[in-house]
C-alpha cells in the first residue's frame, strides 16, 4: 500500500516532483554509464589476458638430427621479432604428423612455404618494402589468423610453416605435442589488474555520493511533505517507504537510461586504447551478470542513501528538524596532510645516502630499508588527509571569499559554502584522490620517459644491439669467425652504417648468473679499438695504444633501462693471448649504429639468418626501441591514471551540479526573492557558478598541488638522471581542461533550472 | 461608488497608478479591473478578505506580475510595457519589499541581508556595510549584524527585512501582511517604525493587511473584492 502512494507520489505531484525525478535519474544515468564504461574496459582486458596463451606452448629442445614422425606433434619455434618499435610475435611450425595440434585462431598449420598472419601484419606487409620486412618471412600468405589468438585487432603475429627437417636445425626448436591452454600473464596483468581494480573502486565511491546527493534533492522540502503525512498519522516506518520508493523509482529509471547511454558509447570506448593496445569490440562489454548487478545494485544503493538521510532528521507531525547540527570541521583536519607533506619532503634528504654491502661484496650506496615504508606511510597520510583536510579548507576558503567579496554573488555561495563546507566537498571529495594521484603520475611519468628516451644524450637511441649469445645456451657460444666476418662485411657495406663487434674470450666471456637484476657479475668482451671509432667511443674508450680492450658489459646487453649505467663502460687490458687475433674467435655481440630507418629496418631483417645460426633466440632491437617499450608502460599507466581523473572530474562535476540544483530547489523562495526585489537573473547564475566552481577548484589546486610535491619527491630519488620534476605534459593539462569543461557544461545544465524556478510571475509572498 | 478611474489622466501628483487591471491565473481571474492612483508619500493600506486579489494587485503595482490588461504607472511610466530586465532595474533602484516570512537569504548574516540590495547594485562593498550598520541602528538591531536569521524572533526578522527594503531608499515601499506572522506587540512596534522611517524618508507605502489595526496606520484604505478595489469610506457613505 505505502509502496503504491509512494509510487504515485513520484509520478502524480506535479511539475517539482517529476522535475526531481529527471534530475536524480539523470544524474544517476550518467553516473551508470560511466561505471558501464570502466566495467566494459576491464571485461575486455580480462576476456583478453585470460584467452589461452599458445605462445607459452613448450616442448623438450630437439637434439639436431634426432626427427621421429608422430601423429599428434609438431616442431615449434617461437621467437619476437620487432618492426619500427612494434612487437612481432613469430612462429614457426612443421607439422610431424596428421593431427599435430593446431593454434588457435587458424583453421590449420600452414604447409611449408606458407603463412598465416594478422590482419594488422599483413597490412603492414603490403605498405613496407620487402627487405624491411617481408624478407624475414619466407613463403605466401595462407590466410588471416583470427581474435583466437590475438588480444586485440592491432595484434602483429605471423604463424609460419616450414619444412620439418629445416626447422629441425633452428635452435630453439622443440617438439610439441599439445597447446598450451593456460591464461595469458604477463609483468603486467597483475599490475593492470588492481589497477582497474582501484579505478573500479575509486570511481565507485564518487558515484554513490553522486547517487546519494541525488537522492537527497530537495531533501528539505519533500521533509516538509512527510511531515504533514505524519500529521495524518502515518508512521516513520511508512514514511521511510515512501523516500525509499521514489528514490528507488528515480534510481532505476536513471539506470536504465544509463544502459541505454552506454550502448552508442560501446563502440567509441572500444576504439580507445586505454592499456595502451585495441580491444576487439565484442569483448568491450559487461557481462549479463555485470548489467543486473548495476541495474539492481544502484536502485538499491539510492534506497539504502534516501533511508540514511531520513535517519538524520527528525519527522514529527509539526514539521522536520535536524537531528544534530553538523559542527564545522575543525583545523585538526589539516594534521594529516601536513605531515604527509614533510614526511614526503624529508625522508628522501635524510634516508638516502645509505652504505650497504651489495651481494657481490661490492659496496653500495643506495636507499635506507626504511624509506620506503616511510614514504608509503606519507603518500597514506597525505591522502588521508587531502580527504578530511578538504572540508575545513573549503570552509576557509568561503570564508575568505566572503570577507573580501564584492558582488553580491560571491557573498551569497561564499556564505552558503561556508555554512555547510561538509556537504559542498562530499560531492567533489573523489576528485581529490584520483586528481592527487593522477597528478603525481603525470608529473613523473613524463620526465622519466623524457630521462630514459635522453639517457646519455639520446645517442643510444639508433644503436641496434645484437646478441649472439643467450644466457640460456650457456657461456662461450657466439657467432662463428667465419660468418662473423662475411655478417659484418655485409653490414658495413650498408651506407651510413657503423658495427662494433664484440668478441668472446676466455673462461670468463659471455654472460653470467646474476643476483639480482642490477647486481650481474661483470660479463667480458673483447672490443678491437680499431673498430670503435668515433662512433662508438662514447660506449667504450681504449688508452693509447692499446690494440684492443676487455670490456665489461654487465647488463648493457640485456637491460631496457640504462638510466643508472654509467658510460663509458669499464674497461681493462686485454688478455695477452686475445690482442692480435680477434677474427679468429667467436662473437657474442654486435652494435650497429645507424639513422636511417629504412636501413636499421633492412639490417634487422638482415641479421635475424645470424641470430639463428648463433642459436640466439634475443630480437635485434636497438636501445631507443627497448628503452619506448619500457616508457610505453608507464605510459599506459599515466593514460589510466589521467582517464580515472577525467572520469572522476566529470561525476564530481555531476555530484556538485545536482547537489547545487537540489540546494535550488530548496532556496527557490529566497532566491525569487532576490529576483523579485530587482537581483538580475546573471547575478543568481553567478552564485550557482561560485557554488559549484569554489569547491571543484579548490579541490582540483590542492589535490594537484599535492600530486606535485609528491612527484617532485619521487624525482629527487631518481637523482639527477631523469632531470627535474616539471609540470605536466600537454595531455595531462589537455584532459584536465575537457574534463573541466564537461563538467561546467554539466554546471551550467543548471541553470535553465534557476530560471524557471525563480520566475517572478509564479510566485506569492504572503 | 468605486475607486476605479478608467481612463482619468495620471493626477499630476500620482506617483503610482493602475488603471482597469485585469489578472487570471489559468482560469481563476484574480483582478477584474482595478484602478487606484496613489500620491507621492502617501501610506495606502489595501484590505480585504483572503483570495480577494489585494496580493495580485500589489505585485502588479510593483511589476512583479504583468496584467492580462489594463495599465499600470510608475512616475509617468507605463510599467507594464517595460521589459523584463528594466522591470528588474526598477524594482532594484526605486522599489522595496516587506513581506510575512521567507524573504531573508537564511546563508547571510543580518548586515549581509542588510547590504545585500547595495550590493547587487554595485555599491562598494565597505560603504554597504557601512549603510547596512547605520540602518541597523535606526531599526534597533544593534549588536545584530553578525547574527544569522534563522537566530533572529520574528519582530527582529521582520525588522531587518524593513532595514533590507529601506536601504536603497525605495521610492515605493510594497509591503504585503507585513504583521502577519508577529504577535500583535511586535507587529505595532514594526508598523510604528514603518511608518515612522516611510515619513522620513518620504517614501510612498502601499501596505497589504486584513488586519483593520495595521491599516489604521495608513493615510487612506482601498477595499479589494472579487478583483475590484472600493473606497470604503465611500461605501460607508454609500450606506
Amino acid at each position: 500500500m505505502m509502496f503504491l502512494l509512494g509510487l504515485r507520489l513520484v509520478v502524480r505531484t506535479g511539475k517539482e516532483s517529476l522535475a526531481r525525478l529527471v534530475l536524480i535519474a539523470s544524474a544517476v544515468a550518467i553516473g551508470v554509464s560511466l561505471l558501464l564504461v570502466v566495467l566494459a574496459d576491464f571485461r575486455a582486458f580480462q576476456t583478453a589476458n585470460s584467452q589461452r596463451c599458445w605462445e607459452c606452448t613448450t616442448g623438450p629442445y630437439l637434439i639436431s638430427g634426432a626427427l621421429k614422425p608422430a601423429a599428434n606433434a609438431e616442431l615449434w619455434n617461437y621467437s619476437e621479432d620487432y618492426f619500427a618499435g612494434q612487437p612481432i610475435e613469430r612462429l614457426e611450425v612443421a607439422a610431424l604428423g596428421p593431427h599435430a595440434p593446431v593454434v588457435p585462431g587458424i583453421p590449420r598449420l600452414p604447409g611449408a612455404g606458407r603463412y598465416f598472419a594478422s590482419p594488422a601484419l599483413v597490412r603492414l606487409l603490403t605498405s613496407v618494402p620487402r627487405d624491411e620486412l617481408g624478407a624475414r618471412f619466407p613463403g605466401s600468405l595462407a590466410g588471416l589468423v583470427g581474435p583466437a589468438a590475438m588480444s586485440g585487432p592491432g595484434d602483429l603475429v605471423i604463424i609460419i610453416g616450414r619444412p620439418a627437417a629445416e626447422l629441425a636445425h633452428l635452435p630453439a626448436t622443440e617438439r610439441v605435442s599439445a597447446i598450451a591452454t593456460t591464461p595469458r600473464v604477463n609483468g603486467t596483468t597483475t599490475l593492470y589488474r588492481y589497477g582497474f581494480g582501484m579505478v573500479a573502486v575509486g570511481l565507485v565511491f564518487p558515484l554513490l555520493t553522486l547517487i546519494g546527493t541525488a537522492t537527497r534533492l530537495a531533501a528539505a522540502r519533500r521533509e516538509e511533505r512527510f511531515a504533514a503525512f505524519r500529521l495524518v498519522g502515518a508512521t516513520p516506518r511508512q514514511v521511510g517507504v515512501i523516500a525509499s520508493v521514489e528514490a528507488f523509482m528515480a534510481a532505476a529509471i536513471g539506470t536504465l537510461a544509463g544502459i541505454a547511454i552506454f550502448q552508442p558509447l560501446q563502440p567509441v570506448v572500444a576504439r580507445v586504447a586505454v592499456t595502451g593496445s585495441r580491444y576487439f569490440p565484442s569483448t568491450v562489454a559487461p557481462t549479463s551478470g555485470e548489467y543486473i548487478a548495476v541495474l539492481l545494485g544502484v536502485p538499491i544503493a539510492a534506497m539504502g542513501a534516501a533511508v540514511w538521510s531520513l535517519q538524520r532528521v527528525r519527522i514529527s507531525p509539526l514539521g522536520a528538524s535536524r537531528k544534530t547540527t553538523p559542527s564545522p570541521p575543525s583545523a585538526l583536519r589539516v594534521v594529516p596532510l601536513v605531515l604527509g607533506l614533510v614526511v614526503f619532503t624529508v625522508a628522501p634528504f635524510l634516508l638516502t645516502g645509505h652504505k650497504q654491502a651489495g651481494p657481490l661484496g661490492l659496496a653500495n650506496s643506495g636507499p635506507s630499508p626504511l624509506l620506503f615504508p616511510v614514504l608509503l606511510l606519507g603518500e597514506l597520510l597525505i591522502m588521508t588527509g587531502l580527504f578530511l583536510s578538504g572540508s575545513w579548507l573549503t570552509m576557509q576558503a568561503a570564508r575568505l571569499v566572503a570577507r573580501t567579496a564584492n558582488g553580491a554573488a560571491g557573498l551569497v555561495a561564499a556564505r552558503r559554502l561556508a555554512d555547510s563546507p561538509k556537504a559542498a566537498f562530499r560531492a567533489v571529495g573523489g576528485l581529490v584522490l584520483a586528481l592527487f594521484v593522477g597528478t603525481a603520475i603525470a608529473g613523473v611519468v613524463p620526465a622519466v620517459n623524457s630521462g630514459l628516451r635522453l639517457t646519455h644524450g639520446g645517442k643510444l637511441n639508433d644503436v641496434l644491439r645484437v646478441s649472439f649469445s643467450p644466457p640460456s645456451l650457456g657461456a662461450g657460444e657466439g657467432l662463428l669467425p667465419q660468418p662473423s666476418a662475411e655478417m659484418l662485411r655485409r653490414v658495413r657495406s650498408y651506407p651510413g652504417t657503423s658495427a662494433l663487434p664484440v668478441y668472446l674470450y676466455g673462461p670468463q666471456a659471455g654472460y653470467t648468473a646474476c643476483e639480482g637484476f642490477y647486481n650481474c657479475a661483470p660479463s667480458v668482451g673483447i672490443v678491437n679499438c680499431r673498430n670503435i671509432g668515433r662512433s662508438f667511443a662514447f660506449i667504450v674508450r681504449c688508452p693509447p695504444r692499446a690494440a684492443a680492450v676487455q670490456v665489461q658489459f654487465g647488463v648493457f646487453f640485456i637491460t631496457s633501462n640504462l638510466l643508472f649505467t654509467p658510460l663509458p663502460l669499464s674497461t681493462s687490458p686485454a688478455p695477452a693471448g686475445a690482442g692480435g687475433s680477434l677474427r679468429s674467435l667467436r662473437m657474442g655481440e654486435v652494435l650497429v649504429m645507424t639513422s636511417n630507418p629504412s636501413t636499421l629496418e633492412k639490417v634487422r631483417t638482415f641479421m635475424a639468418a645470424y641470430t639463428a645460426a648463433a642459436g640466439s633466440s634475443n630480437v635485434p632491437e636497438t636501445f631507443g626501441e627497448a628503452s619506448r617499450t619500457r616508457a610505453a608502460a608507464y605510459s599506459e599507466i599515466e593514460t589510466i591514471a589521467l582517464a580515472v581523473v577525467a572520469v572522476t572530474l566529470v561525476v564530481a562535476a555531476c555530484s556538485v551540479a545536482v547537489s547545487v540544483g537540489g540546494g535550488l530547489m530548496e532556496r527557490k523562495r529566497p532566491f525569487t526573492l532576490l529576483r523579485v526585489t530587482g537581483a538580475q537573473l546573471r547575478v543568481l547564475y553567478r552564485v550557482v557558478l561560485w557554488e559549484s566552481v569554489l569547491p571543484l577548484t579548490l579541490t582540483a589546486v590542492v589535490a594537484a598541488a599535492a600530486g606535485l610535491a609528491t612527484a617532485a619527491s619521487i624525482m629527487r630519488l631518481l637523482g639527477p638522471r631523469v632531470g627535474s620534476v616539471t609540470l605536466p605534459g600537454p595531455v595531462y593539462f589537455l584532459t584536465l581542461g575537457c574534463a573541466l569543461a564537461v563538467s561546467l557544461a554539466l554546471l551550467l545544465a543548471t541553470l535553465p533550472l534557476l530560471k524557471r524556478i525563480t520566475v517572478p510571475d509564479e510566485m506569492r509572498f504572503e | 461608488m468605486t475607486a476605479s478611474l478608467p481612463g482619468t489622466p495620471v493626477p499630476a501628483q500620482s506617483l503610482i497608478e493602475a488603471r482597469n487591471v485585469v489578472k487570471s491565473f489559468g482560469q481563476t481571474p484574480a483582478l477584474r479591473g482595478a484602478s487606484l492612483a496613489m500620491r507621492r508619500g502617501e501610506i495606502l493600506a489595501v484590505m480585504g478578505p483572503s483570495g480577494s486579489g489585494k496580493s495580485t494587485l500589489l505585485h502588479c503595482l510593483a511589476g512583479i506580475f504583468t496584467p492580462d490588461r489594463g495599465e499600470i504607472w510608475f512616475d509617468g511610466r507605463r510599467l507594464d510595457a517595460l521589459s523584463e530586465p528594466e522591470r528588474t532595474k526598477l524594482r532594484r533602484t526605486a522599489f522595496g519589499f516587506v513581506f510575512q516570512f521567507g524573504q531573508l537569504v537564511p546563508e547571510l548574516s543580518v548586515a549581509d541581508n542588510i547590504a545585500l540590495p547595495l550590493l547587487l547594485d554595485h555599491v562598494k562593498r565597505k560603504e554597504a556595510y557601512e549603510q547596512a550598520a547605520a540602518w541597523l541602528g535606526r531599526l534597533e538591531l544593534h549588536g545584530l549584524g553578525e547574527r544569522r536569521t534563522g537566530e533572529l524572533s520574528g519582530g527582529q526578522a521582520q525588522r531587518v527585512a524593513l532595514a533590507r527594503a529601506l536601504v536603497t531608499h525605495p521610492r515605493v515601499l510594497f509591503a504585503d501582511e507585513p504583521t502577519g506572522s508577529l504577535d500583535s506587540l511586535t507587529g505595532e512596534m514594526v508598523m510604528d517604525l514603518m511608518v515612522g522611517l516611510a515619513r522620513e524618508e518620504e517614501t510612498t507605502v502601499v501596505l497589504v493587511t486584513h488586519e483593520a489595526r495595521v491599516a489604521a496606520c495608513a493615510d487612506r484604505e482601498i477595499l479589494v473584492r472579487d478583483g475590484k478595489v472600493f473606497d470604503p469610506r465611500a461605501a460607508e457613505v454609500g450606506q
